[in-house]
């Protein structure tokens, strides 16, 4: 069973995420800011983690940084609430981005993809 | 001896000047004088002879007793022997100078003669010459009675001469007077000619008169005669013109000479000629041919017919300023009613810049009577870029009862163009004429009047519409009638439009005169017409710079308003998120049960706020992108995965037919996909019941460099054509969800690109997007060897 990180500060979203990505068969921990995800990553191992951008304290691309330098091959997706190229997130070092939507089907398919599950 | 007493002197002296002062005719006093003198004195004969003007013969006057010669040529002794002895001669029976007068023979009685000159101090007028017995002798106071006897009948014929002089002074200046009279009995030039040579003639008793005038008079010949019948008409002619020619140098009156005559082979020999002068030149000469009794012209009669040709100049001079006032008048009296006219046209024309209004005006000053008052008047207005000509409008009535009506009326109400443009509504006109005006469309191409007028500038008018080649039979068999004529609107050199007349219902023929004016007429309303399309388009242009403005404060408020949105989305996004992925799941688990399909609402109003939300962050952004080379198919493939399960629900196949590799340098794979995405959701509304979206991929290589071309065709509702021009406006929509803002995003991306996207509906229904953009090189494909 996979492993994933959930980094968002709004808690209705990390619900959400958790009971999508439960259904969907994976475990999910919760990290509500960049340290707390830094924090358990000293002790956990996830296959993936998905990375809001805007958070309070150390925002998502410093959080991102953080990640790469502690585990160069985490994958990483970012999360954005703006439009979808406000800046290319591409060029950062994460490894895909998604814009929060309702409709989780992009991240699930962007999730399984870099799993390595595809069909 | 012969003598007489004193007393019978003295009486017969009285009886002399009695008979010499009398106002009987000079002859009959000079004979009764004669009469006395020989009843007086014992003259054997007495003969009176009058010297001649030539002052070379003397003519018998009168004589009592025979021997005496009617005529003598005086020799020059003979008058020195007068001149010598101022009072008398008495000569010989066997002189040489008594022979010259008496013929003795007659009368052997006779011994001497005695001559007394009739003289006063300056001239001789003649002698009388007296005969005597050999024996007898005259006393000293006979010589003496003598010479106060001639004395006085030298006084008596001076006083005849005097009188006579006068008296053809007199006649001539009746004559003069005369011609006068009938010269000023008319201002006509040839009934004047005809008088003047008539008078003339019948003046100095010509028998026949010419006058000739030359080219150089006006613009043809004039000849006058009268009572040419005597002679050879065409040898007259001949004459005069040889005359003419002789005249011409010298300018002056002339009798013809017998050397002349011959030369000319005259029918008589009594010709006169003058010449008559106009300005200097010669124009022309009166020639009289022959007398009524066979005798020549005579000095005085040359210089009363000097004076005659004279006038006759004067006559001529007058009736060419005459004709020449005339016909200024004539001009001007046109040209005031023209420029009337046109002043009331032009002044009617510039009311108004309303076009329909002005061709209105236009054409009914071409057609009411105190402008043109034609029939009917149509005006056509010139496309130079289409080279058509277009019907606009047609003035007049519809069949000729309409028209009588119409005439009748306006004469009624006396209703002028002033009156006709002070009217604040005019009605536009509804006959079939403007309705068929309107339909009527020619290309300048080809054979037509209206093309010519377009293409040469300049009216025509066709006599006869049956034999004229030129004109268009389209035309006119709507037109119907026999003659029109067309004049171009012209402005600022250009062919504007055409005005065509004509007068179908009267038949008035169009005289030149009609089409200088109509001409002039249509120079002055093409300006206005120029003038009013000109404020049309500054009214035009107006009007879009307006809304460009308005436009402008709209993307203005619109930038703000992105602003605005981006600051807030992040707040918007998460609740969204929460909102709708709880619902969702809801939804999930809900399943058949009827509380879904609230659930189902709130999924998607939170999907349209999400589609509004990110249009708006697009649509307000304008930061740098980061840029790549991307292979423009999978950029598509990546974008229908979003759709794939949209597609599966509404029933729509997806029909991909792409090019191997169709590079795009340097672009924003999420700004191309946005394309991708707005373009394939309006497909998706416009299919809603379902259908086939096609995606064509290609790649175009062209000297101007290389362009990846796709093309996206739906088989749904197709754009209709009044909105197709503004579908790419943001916030243009026709959808109760839509926000306008698609096709704008995906406007103002491609053309960020230096690329086109295009739209146009399909034929079997459906509309195609078209997009190119720039891409990479062939060369730049073999040099790297394939694909990302
Ligand atoms: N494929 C299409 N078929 C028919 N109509 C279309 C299509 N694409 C766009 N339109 C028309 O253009 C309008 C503007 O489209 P868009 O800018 O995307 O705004 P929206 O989709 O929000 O209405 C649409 O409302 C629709 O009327
Ligand atoms: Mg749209």
């Amino acid at each position: 069973m996979k492993h994933i990180m959930v980094v968002d500060d709004e808690e209705n979203i990390r619900f959400l995420y958790k009971e999508e990505l439960i259904d969907e068969g994976y475990e999910v921990i919760l990290a509500s800011s960049g340290n707390e995800a830094l924090e358990l990553l000293k002790t956990n191992k996830p296959d993936l983690i998905t990375l809001d951008i805007k958070m309070p304290g150390m925002d998502g691309i410093e959080t991102l940084r953080r990640i790469k330098e502690i585990d160069k091959n985490m994958p990483v997706i970012l999360c954005t609430a703006y439009g979808q190229y406000k800046q290319d997130f591409s060029s950062w070092a994460s490894d895909a981005y998604v814009v929060k939507s309702a409709d989780l089907e992009e991240l699930k398919t962007k999730i399984k993809s870099m799993l390595g599950e595809n069909k | 001896m012969f003598s007489i007493s004193a007393k019978k002197s003295l009486n017969l002296l009285k009886e002399i000047i009695r008979i010499s002062n009398s106002t009987i005719r000079v002859d009959d006093r000079l004979d009764a004088i004669l009469e006395n003198i020989s009843f007086s004195f014992s003259f054997k004969s007495i003969a009176l002879y009058i010297l001649d003007t030539e002052k070379k013969q003397i003519h018998l006057k009168t004589a009592k007793g025979a021997g005496f010669k009617n005529t003598v040529n005086l020799d020059e002794d003979f008058i020195e022997l007068c001149k010598r002895n101022k009072e008398n001669v008495i000569f010989d029976k066997t002189s040489k100078d008594f022979k010259f007068l008496i013929s003795v023979q007659e009368d052997p009685a006779i011994g001497k003669g005695v001559l007394f000159p009739i003289a006063d101090d300056k001239f001789y007028y003649g002698i009388i010459v007296a005969t005597l017995n050999e024996s007898e002798k005259l006393g000293k106071q006979s010589l003496e009675l003598m010479q106060a006897i001639t004395h006085e009948i030298a006084g008596t014929m001076r006083n005849a001469q005097l009188y006579s002089n006068a008296k053809d002074t007199v006649n001539e200046l009746l004559v003069l007077n005369d011609v006068w009279n009938a010269m000023s009995s008319t201002l006509d030039l040839d009934a004047l000619l005809d008088i003047t040579i008539n008078k003339a003639r019948s003046c100095l008793k010509a028998v026949c008169g010419i006058i000739k005038l030359y080219q150089e008079y006006g613009e043809e010949e004039k000849i006058v005669y009268c009572n040419t019948e005597m002679f050879e008409q065409h040898k007259l002619m001949e004459i005069c013109d040889e005359i003419h020619k002789e005249i011409q140098e010298t300018g002056e009156t002339v009798i013809l000479e017998d050397g002349i005559l011959e030369q000319l082979n005259c029918p008589t020999d009594a010709v006169m000629a003058a010449p008559i002068i106009h300005q200097g030149n010669c124009i022309g000469s009166v020639t009289l041919f022959g007398t009524e009794d066979g005798s020549r012209f005579e000095k005085r009669e040359k210089s009363i017919f000097s004076t005659i040709a004279s006038q006759i100049s004067a006559m001529i001079h007058q009736a060419l300023l005459i004709d020449e006032a005339k016909v200024i008048n004539r001009e001007k009296e046109l040209m005031v009613r023209e420029l009337t006219t046109l002043f009331e046209l032009n002044k009617a024309v510039m009311t108004t810049i309303d076009l329909d209004r002005l061709f209105h005006i236009i054409l009914t000053a071409v057609t009411i009577g105190d402008g043109f008052g034609f029939n009917r008047a149509m005006l056509f207005l010139y496309n130079e870029n289409s080279g058509l000509i277009q019907g606009m409008m047609g003035v007049g009535p519809d069949s000729a009862e309409d028209a009588w009506k119409v005439w009748s009326e306006i004469c009624e109400h006396d209703k002028t163009l002033k009156d006709f443009v002070e009217e604040k509504e005019l009605e536009l006109p509804q006959s079939k004429l403007n309705e068929m005006v309107k339909r009527l469309r020619v290309s300048i191409e080809g054979t037509s009047i209206l093309g010519l007028t377009v293409k040469e500038k300049q009216s025509f008018n066709i006599k006869d519409v049956s034999h004229d080649p030129r004109v268009n039979q389209e035309l006119l068999s709507q037109l119907h009638c026999r003659a029109f004529a067309t004049a171009p609107l012209m402005a600022s050199g250009k062919v504007v439009g055409i005005i065509l007349v004509d007068n179908i219902y009267n038949d008035r023929v169009i005289t030149d005169d009609d089409i200088r004016l109509l001409t002039i007429f249509a120079n002055q309303a093409g300006m206005a017409i120029d003038n009013s399309v000109l404020y049309k388009n500054l009214e035009k242009t107006h009007h879009q710079l307006k809304e460009a403005h308005n436009k402008l404060v709209h993307s203005e408020k619109l930038a703000a308003l992105g602003e605005m949105a981006a600051g807030v989305a992040h707040e918007i996004r998460n609740p969204l998120v929460s909102i709708g992925g709880f619902a969702r799941r809801l939804s999930r688990k809900l399943e058949d049960r009827e509380e879904s399909h609230y659930v189902n609402i709130i999924c998607k109003e939170v999907e349209r706020l999400e589609i509004i939300l990110n249009d708006i962050l697009v649509f307000s952004r304008e930061e740098p992108l980061a840029l790549g080379t991307h292979d423009i198919n999978s950029i598509i493939d990546d974008t229908l995965q979003f759709f794939i399960n949209d597609f599966n629900k509404s029933n729509i196949t997806v029909d991909k037919e792409f090019e191997e590799e169709v590079e795009l340098v340097e672009v924003n794979f999420h700004q191309l996909k946005q394309v991708f995405i707005n373009l394939f959701s309006n497909a998706k509304h416009a299919m809603e019941g379902g259908g086939t979206l096609k995606i064509k991929s290609f790649r175009t290589d062209i000297e101007a460099g290389a362009f990846a071309t796709v093309e996206i065709s739906d088989t749904g509702s197709g754009i209709p054509y009044n909105i197709i021009t503004n579908i790419f406006n943001p916030f243009f929509t026709t959808k109760d969800t839509g926000t306008g803002l698609g096709l704008a995003i995906t406007h103002k991306i491609i053309s960020n690109y230096g690329g086109d996207i295009e739209v146009f509906n399909n034929d079997e229904g459906g509309a195609t997007f078209v997009i190119t953009l720039p891409s990479k090189k062939m060369e730049q494909y073999n040099k790297e060897g394939g694909t990302l």
